[in-house]
């Protein structure tokens, strides 16, 4: 499983898992791009690069989750495949995908921002789990 | 979690560990028992542990769980030794309603009229995900908006002269400065000025079904059986953006402060601090802006009526009743422990429910109270309700701000079929139109709490008094 949503009354919250912690930050994407649309109908056309840096897993989580929103609202860039390298608290990010096109993407909800509540980044066992809660 | 009851609708969270406070529920059992499902009463407790907090921190009958603050919370702070929190307020900085009426009667609109309508809206006002405006501004004329609020659209034609009058704060926050507004924020928020969004965002033709406070319901031009259109959306990207930066911005210059919260989306700038007025000002460009963009979904709107009516939006007497943010941190003047202070009053899915003759009130409101706006969902339409002034002792003049969510969008996705919803609200005579059926089915009305409850609870309380209740008959969802 990439990811998985939980309970939350108002809001979108969500555990996204991986191998490694590059892996959860990736699947933590998909599940922001699952909120706007369904991920297997954007085909991965464009490739994008994405690079942020910040003080923290948390703080890097935000900021990675905030690029992508910022650049489906300003370039209309949605992403179904997201390969995400960690450095310390820099992350390069190579996400694929397409224009959004609302006749071909079937569009759900509006993720108005990323939340730091309840926002963790940990390893469980042998797996990384990221959880986040989106404001919709 | 103790909670000690206060009478039957007040109950008292004690102050305990880090708590500067103790919290206060405004809640009948009923609501009381359904906060206790989910994390409100935890996020209560959490505002409680911000520092310098006055009095109480408080959750609203229709209180639910959120992110940071909960959902119809209100905290207030010292104006000059307390704080600013951006999570507080919310990333839709002042996401709100307005009440537009007419002289329509709902006579003059049967099923095929109301179609007809919301098919013109539905052409008229973008809705919907990654929804832009129709118009484009540049970055000049951007932070016109930012500056001047509703008065900009005035002037461009996107309104009447009448209309910044029946707004709260006329629509315009004067202590504002569009240079602490990033770039990236603008970049989000220049398309989409004039747009509706998606998720709980909608604009609902309703009828008024009901009058309880006829004497109140005339000053606000309201009548039984007449024709209003409520909008409720916000500050879109630009709102967004600016709390996410503020937010980054905050949490780097006070990392100290932050460790010392329970939860980092509480992340404030103390008064007094350079952050403070930047934060202060560059969220006043925000509900600038949210303003405007109801306007000009409110000029569309009367766009609308008049292509479908034939009539001009002045015949069809299409004024503002008022306007409501419902997202947002205010500096009033309130009275704590007998002696009048200015505070910064955080309102999370609150509305500011004023009495009369408080100077903020609209002089056309004046000598009744502030209209104060609470939207259900799709199934059961609005209430007016007028402030009074125990809401000044007991919430900062503040009340509830809708039905609130009682069921999961996940799950609700899982029990309704959006297809299922548009059937089962024809019978009920209400017409839907939407730009996403997955959305539809996460707004389905089994996924809100009781809104009469929510809105009887809080005329019990003495917060708000009901004034009109209104029901929709055709709704436009994003």
């Amino acid at each position: 499983m990439k990811y998985r949503f939980l309970e939350h009354t108002a809001d979108a919250m969500v555990d996204a898992y991986g191998k490694t912690k590059e892996e959860a930050y990736s699947n933590a994407g998909l599940a922001l791009t699952s909120i706007m649309t369904d991920p297997k109908l954007v085909e991965p056309r464009i490739m994008h690069k994405i690079k942020v840096k910040a003080e923290d897993d948390e703080s890097l989580l935000f900021e990675f989750l905030n690029e992508i929103l910022y650049l489906f609202e300003t370039k209309g860039l949605v992403f179904s495949k997201y390969k995400t390298k960690i450095k310390g608290y820099e992350l390069k990010c190579t996400a694929s995908g397409e224009k959004f096109n609302p006749g071909k993407h079937e569009p759900e909800n509006e993720v108005k921002a990323i939340t730091y509540h309840q926002m963790s980044v940990k390893k469980k066992g042998d797996k990384w789990v990221a959880r986040v809660v989106f404001d919709l | 979690m103790e909670i000690q009851k206060i009478n039957d609708y007040e109950w008292k969270i004690p102050k305990t560990g880090g708590m500067n406070a103790p919290g206060v529920v405004f809640a009948s059992k009923k609501i009381l028992d359904k906060m206790m499902q989910d994390n409100t009463l935890q996020q209560v407790q959490n505002v409680a542990h911000l520092p310098g907090i006055l009095k109480h921190s408080i959750v609203l009958p229709d209180g639910h769980w959120g992110y940071g603050f909960p959902i119809g919370g209100v905290a207030a702070f010292d104006a000059k030794q307390g704080l600013i929190s951006p999570g507080g307020v919310g990333f839709d900085i002042n996401c709100g309603v307005r009440l537009v009426r007419t002289n329509l009667q709902k006579k003059d609109v049967d099923a095929k009229k109301i179609k007809e309508l919301i098919d013109t809206m539905f052409t008229n006002i973008p809705s919907g995900l990654g929804s832009k405006g129709k118009i484009r501004v540049n970055r000049d004329e951007l932070d016109e908006v930012l500056s001047n609020g509703v008065q900009w659209a005035v002037n461009k034609g996107y309104g009447w002269k009448t209309d910044a009058k029946h707004i709260e704060s006329d629509g315009c926050l004067k202590n504002n400065d569009p240079s602490k507004v990033s770039d990236r924020a603008k970049t989000r928020g220049m398309p989409q000025l004039g747009s509706l969004g998606a998720g709980n965002h909608f604009v609902e033709i309703e009828y008024v079904q009901k009058i309880e406070n006829p004497e109140v319901a005339e000053a606000f031009g309201l009548k039984e059986g007449q024709i209003c259109v409520m909008i409720h959306t916000g500050s879109r990207g630009l709102g967004h953006q600016n709390c996410s930066d503020y937010i980054r911005v905050l949490e780097q210059r006070f990392s100290k402060e932050v460790k010392e919260l329970p939860d980092r989306q509480l992340v404030y700038a103390p008064s007094g601090t350079q952050e403070f007025h930047d934060y202060f000002k560059a969220m006043n460009c925000a509900a600038n802006y949210a303003w405007t963009n109801r306007q000009m979904i409110t000029h569309w709107t009367r766009q609308s009526f008049q292509k479908v009516f034939g009539r001009s939006a002045e015949e069809l007497d299409m004024r503002i009743v008022y306007d409501v943010a419902h997202n947002i941190a205010k500096q009033e003047t309130h009275v704590i422990n007998g002696e009048k202070m200015e505070v910064i009053v955080h309102r999370k899915g609150a509305t500011r429910a004023f009495p009369a003759g408080h100077e903020e009130v609209p002089e056309a409101y004046k000598k009744v109270g502030q209209p104060v706006l609470i939207p259900g969902h799709m199934g059961i339409g609005s209430w007016v309700l007028v402030g009074v002034p125990e809401a000044m002792n007991k919430t900062f003049g503040s009340t509830a701000h809708g039905a609130g969510r009682a069921m999961s969008r996940g799950r609700a996705r899982h029990t309704y079929r959006g297809e299922q919803i548009k059937k089962d609200l024809a019978k009920l005579g209400i017409y839907l139109r939407a730009a996403s059926w997955k959305v539809v089915s996460e707004e389905a009305p089994g996924s809100y709490k009781d809104l009469d409850e929510v809105v009887r609870v809080s005329h019990e309380i003495g917060i708000a008094h009901r004034v009109a209740g209104l029901r929709p008959l055709g709704v436009m969802k994003g």
